[in-house]
């Protein structure tokens, strides 16, 4: 038992990072429990019908830091002190981080429509990758419909349908409706300017998205797979004014999202499988501030992403060795029109608004090989990622073009994984990754945001080692880690102009512990984080300093108790401490800290699923990590149906 | 063992914090000398660089402050006095002022908002004191001057008036589709009644995009439609022999593509800027500009009005252009008789004119912004030049203050120059003797200083 719970860990590590590129929609099926703090795989049934959003599953789970701000708001993450942009968001293959602005939305995919969750910790990115794999076709699943109600008047409704016909196929709707009238203290109430801090609910808060997924793939028992797959997704998120929390405000963000991604794999022989895939991706959004209700200026912008990509791989697996290898062409376009500025006045000074036009390809060269000892006692795996980027954007005051051509960069990671004393797992880990700015960062918004072309990338370099011992029925798994991060990609802002330069570097050590413990029906999980930073910057004032944004003290713990079959109770407590709101780390503007206590109550009978949870049981409200007030207490009751 | 490794992993943890260098030791926020409560009379804003938060530094002329105070998330704040109070100004999407006597400024006297119940933001810029009882208010955002109550004990009791410069709101005339009567047809049609393509300037005939797909687009039936600006955009006033000037820039004179939602911001920067004066006894307006027959203010020859200084009976007038081929003037307004004259003009060499100050009738200094690309990064630079007032003869730039990032300057007591340098690695200000006698004085700041205010 012990022996094949290792292997399968050891299985899960080695493809830490191989598989960010891998075109293998399996799901990873190890239970989450027996992952090392390098890789953590969270399945369907661990958060579809228990948690309202990606985000608020995995604030919940040692490790990671999210932020977030508000149902609707993006949430941002961080690992092992990582920005946002640091982080990669990939969802059934493919990384979904915008080029244009380099974020990504956690939330994009409601949770019902997702199968799996995986987070890696390093690998090739600079913080980590957040694996995302949607509903899987490779077999038939019960149809089930479910539905949620929360606070802030919040409804959840939706189906997921499986079909047979020549091969598997499912089309599943998602629609999601709140108010988000959580209560906020608002400086500078509208009726009542002078009312300072007065508590009001929040005005124009609402959010609403609806999510259509269709997947099918072809019988898998020919050489041939064909796999297809449709995404729509649209929302709408109203943009409250926080400051003044003005009734009349009407501003909001609405979007609309097409998915359309097709594979054919070919099984060569019983070692190689080729792959090949096309994507195409089209997203238009709609800010409308027309009125001027929250922003500095009347504002009606459409913006509209197109992306298309083709990617060919292959995989061969021939004992001791595993070899993995993808080419991907991905080009981007992305253009956005101010609709209320006259097309007579843009671009014809300084500081007029111009409309954006940027244009990126990417070509992408990506190998992995995987070396197995006899017994798979040690392994060593290599992944490297060759990047060739061309990009472009129309120049302020002209009709010439601003472009970076031929710009190489690569990611790797070298790790080593040791198994062969009992019951103890060690992987050593040694890496390079960058964060290639992003196309505003670089070019700027052709207005009071000015290019800085000669912007490099934040670079760093990784090194970890995690030790895991398991000794059931306990199990602790343990990672030391080092970041050393240069050329950060910071703003700089000056009077009326801003522009983007490398101007800091940091170094991060961290350490990180989970131990878990079963005793009959009780099961009790302990988690820690302890992070040091340490910045060097051109500005004094974010000079050897601590990096702003992340909690450096992190811990808590988690008790399941199973009363009954059918009635599980979930306890956590959650402790987060030592967070630096801004670079110069002004005393004053210090995070107090959070503790969170959350309790979840499963019940299951035959096909019937309901799930109460309270989060953050005894604080009615608390700071996120921008000190901003966040909603408190929030209820959610899930309700799920297997047809 | 398996308590020891578990008890190793805990006491590892607890170990960690602390082992990379530790970060800079608070150190004392004091710069220069240490002031007398009563020596008190300076204070400057200072904001972090990326706009995160800011802080306050108050002290004293003599040489000295103490940094870190008035802390806010938010950058958007700046400093004002009157004869004996310090007031923290809170701008666009802020609208609150707090007032702090010099002597005792780490007590708040009152916040008030600047904002009418359910208006929009004011953008508070700056106070000016005329009494214990009376200042006034200048608010970018708005058209009307507030007059307030400085001794206000409760909100309702500040506001006590305003000033009416809706007359100054700039206008444009925009072109709106025209919908017929009969079958709400906008397009123009030609003699064969068929609808006429737009072209470019080159004679293509011009297409766009709806719902993906490439269409022609027709000249549509347009008329001409009046649209108005809703704020004045005044930055900044001053207080000569009993009587306020009102810098405006009236960038803003609404438009929009169309004109289907209301006026957006477009600033046009061919806009004339106006100077208007009122009696501040009566708070009625002066007739400054006998010869015209639109205005009562002054207009500027400069476009973008900065800042306007005093000196004697003269008010200096930076205007700083457009940001691309117009660099502004430094104009003087003799308020004896509203006349104006130019004194600098600015030029891409020199810079654009962005404020100045006067200590003597034969010494001024002025402040220009070159800010652009340097080896394809914008940078922020900014020339300091020694000038002549009465004449307008410029020195050489001063050496010190040759093409740096510099947010502010003001003339202090005792006939100093005062100058406030925002490089990032190391921001402060300067004191500067204007005799030409001492050594500059260097005080730095923790966050970048971007304004600077005397007791008055």
């Amino acid at each position: 038992m012990r022996i094949r719970l290792f292997l399968s860990l050891c299985t899960i590590i080695l493809h830490t990072t191989a598989e960010e590129y891998s075109l293998d929609t399996q799901v990873v099926t190890a239970p989450s429990d027996a992952s090392s703090l390098s890789v953590t795989v969270f399945n369907h049934d661990e958060f579809a019908g228990k948690f309202q959003s990606v985000s608020d599953f995995l604030q919940q789970q040692g490790g990671v830091q999210v932020r977030s701000s508000g149902i609707g708001t993006p949430p941002v993450i961080s690992i092992r002190g990582s920005t946002h942009q640091q982080v990669k968001l990939i969802v059934d293959g493919h990384e979904v981080n915008d080029s244009q602005y380099g974020g990504f939305d956690l939330n994009k995919l409601p949770v019902q429509q997702i199968e799996q969750i995986k987070i890696t910790q390093g690998g090739l990115a600079v913080g980590g990758t957040v694996h995302i794999q949607t509903l899987s076709t490779e077999r038939v699943s019960n149809s089930r419909a479910f539905a949620s109600v929360g606070s802030f008047n919040t409804k959840n409704l939706g189906l997921t349908h499986y079909f047979n016909g020549y091969g598997v196929g499912l089309i599943s709707f998602d629609k999601l409706m709140s108010e988000a009238n959580y209560k906020f203290p608002v400086p500078s109430p509208f009726s009542q300017p002078n009312a300072t801090d007065r508590i009001e609910a929040l005005e124009n808060n609402q959010f609403e998205k609806a999510s259509t997924l269709i997947k099918w793939q072809s019988p898998q028992n020919s050489k041939h797979t064909i796999g297809l797959k449709g995404l729509y997704l649209t929302s709408k998120k109203n943009q409250p004014n926080f400051h003044n929390n003005n009734s009349n405000n009407r501003a909001n963000v609405s979007s609309d999202d097409w998915d359309f991604q097709g594979y054919v794999e070919n099984i060569i022989d019983d070692q190689t499988t080729l792959k090949s895939e096309v994507l195409s991706t089209k997203k238009n959004e709609l800010y409308d501030d027309k009125f001027n209700q929250i922003g500095v200026g009347h504002d009606l912008t459409a913006s509209t992403t197109n992306i298309k990509r083709f990617k060919q791989s292959i995989s061969h697996n021939s004992n001791p060795f595993k070899i993995e290898g993808a080419f991907q062409h991905k080009e981007e376009t992305f253009s956005d029109d101010h609709m209320l500025v006259s097309d007579t006045v843009k671009c014809i000074a300084p500081l007029s608004t111009c409309d954006l036009e940027a244009f990126q390809t990417t070509q992408t060269l990506t190998g992995s090989l995987n070396w197995f000892s006899k017994k798979a006692t040690n392994q060593v795996s290599i992944n490297m990622e060759e990047i060739n980027l061309d990009r472009k954007q129309q120049k302020s005051f002209s009709t010439q073009e601003i472009t970076r051509t031929n710009n190489h960069y690569n990611n790797w990671n070298i790790a080593f994984v040791n198994s062969s004393m009992d019951n103890t797992l060690i992987r050593l880990s040694l890496g390079h990754s960058v964060r290639i700015p992003s196309l505003y960062e670089v070019f700027g918004d052709r207005g009071l945001l000015k290019s800085n072309i000669a912007l490099k990338p934040e670079r760093s370099d990784n090194l970890s080692i995690d030790i895991s011992y398991d000794y059931q029925p306990l199990l602790i798994s343990s990672s030391l880690f080092y970041r050393d991060l240069n050329d950060a990609i910071v703003s700089q802002v000056s009077a009326l102009t801003s522009t983007f330069k490398n101007m800091s570097a940091a170094q991060i050590l961290g350490f990180q512990i989970n131990m878990e413990t079963t005793y009959e029906k009780l099961n009790l999980k302990l988690f820690g984080q302890v992070q040091d930073s340490y910045t060097q910057s051109e500005v004094k004032a974010s000079n050897h300093k601590k990096l702003p944004g992340i909690f450096h003290q992190s811990f808590g713990l988690s008790i399941d108790y199973d009363f009954n079959r059918p009635i599980r109770l979930h306890y956590q407590y959650q402790n987060d401490q030592d967070l630096f709101t801004d670079a110069a780390n002004t005393e004053s503007l210090n995070h107090n800290g959070r503790v969170t206590h959350n309790i979840r109550i499963d019940y299951k009978v035959m096909r019937f699923q309901t799930a109460l949870s309270i989060d953050n049981i005894f604080d009615r409200q608390f700071k996120d990590q921008a000190n901003r007030p966040a909603p408190g207490r929030t209820l959610l009751l899930n309700f799920n149906y297997e047809i | 063992m398996t308590n020891m490794k578990a008890g190793f992993a805990l006491s590892f943890s607890l170990l960690l914090t602390g082992c990379l260098e530790d970060s800079e030791e608070s150190f004392s926020n004091q710069r220069g000398i240490i002031c007398a409560p009563e020596q008190l009379d300076m204070a400057i804003q200072t904001v972090a660089s990326d706009y995160t938060s800011s802080a306050v530094a108050i002290g004293c002329s003599e040489g000295g402050f103490l940094d870190g105070n008035l802390i806010k998330e938010g950058s958007d704040y700046t400093v004002s006095s009157d004869t004996k109070s310090l007031y923290h100004i809170g701008r666009n999407f802020i609208d609150s002022i707090t007032q702090y006597d010099f002597l005792l400024s780490d007590i708040e006297n009152w916040t008030y908002s600047a904002n009418d119940a359910n208006e929009s933001t004011s953008n508070l810029y700056k106070l000016i004191g005329v009494s214990d009882t009376k200042a006034y208010l200048i608010r970018y955002n708005k058209s009307k001057v507030w007059i307030v109550n400085p001794s206000a004990l409760i909100a309702e009791d500040f506001k006590i008036g305003e000033l009416d410069l809706s007359a100054y709101l700039s206008s444009t005339v925009i072109q709106v589709p025209t919908l017929d009567d009969d079958d709400n047809e906008i397009f123009q049609l030609d003699d064969d009644n068929q609808k006429i393509q737009e072209t470019d300037t080159e004679g293509n005939l011009v297409f766009e995009t709806i719902d993906g797909q490439e269409v022609a687009k027709y000249k549509i039936e347009t008329e001409d439609k009046n649209v108005t600006a809703t704020a004045t955009d005044m930055s900044d006033a001053v207080v000569v022999n009993g009587k306020l000037y009102i810098a405006m820039q009236r960038l803003r004179n609404g438009s929009t593509k169309e004109g289907l939602y209301g006026p957006s911001d477009v600033r046009s920067y061919t806009n004339s800027s106006l100077v208007a004066v009122f009696n501040t006894d009566t708070n009625e307006e002066l007739e400054a500009s006998p010869s015209d027959i639109n205005f009562k203010a002054i207009t500027l020859s400069g476009h973008n009005v900065q800042s306007l200084n005093v000196f004697n009976d003269s008010i200096y007038a930076a205007t700083q252009g457009d940001y691309a081929s117009d660099f502004g003037l430094l104009e003087v307004i003799d308020t004896t008789d509203y006349s104006v004259s130019t004194l600098i003009e600015g030029s891409s060499e020199f810079g654009a004119i962005k404020d100045t100050t006067v200590v003597s009738a034969t010494q001024g200094y002025v402040l220009t912004d070159r800010s652009g690309k340097v080896n394809d990064v914008w940078t922020s630079m900014h020339k300091l030049y020694p000038f002549n007032p009465t004449s307008g003869q410029v020195d050489d730039v001063m050496s010190d203050f040759d093409n740096i990032h510099l947010t502010d300057i003001e003339a202090g007591p005792d006939g100093y120059l005062w100058v406030l340098s925002a490089v990032s690695s190391n921001p402060g200000v300067y004191k500067v003797d204007t005799a030409g006698t001492e050594v500059n004085l260097f005080l730095e700041t923790n966050l970048n200083p971007s304004k600077i205010t005397f007791k008055k």
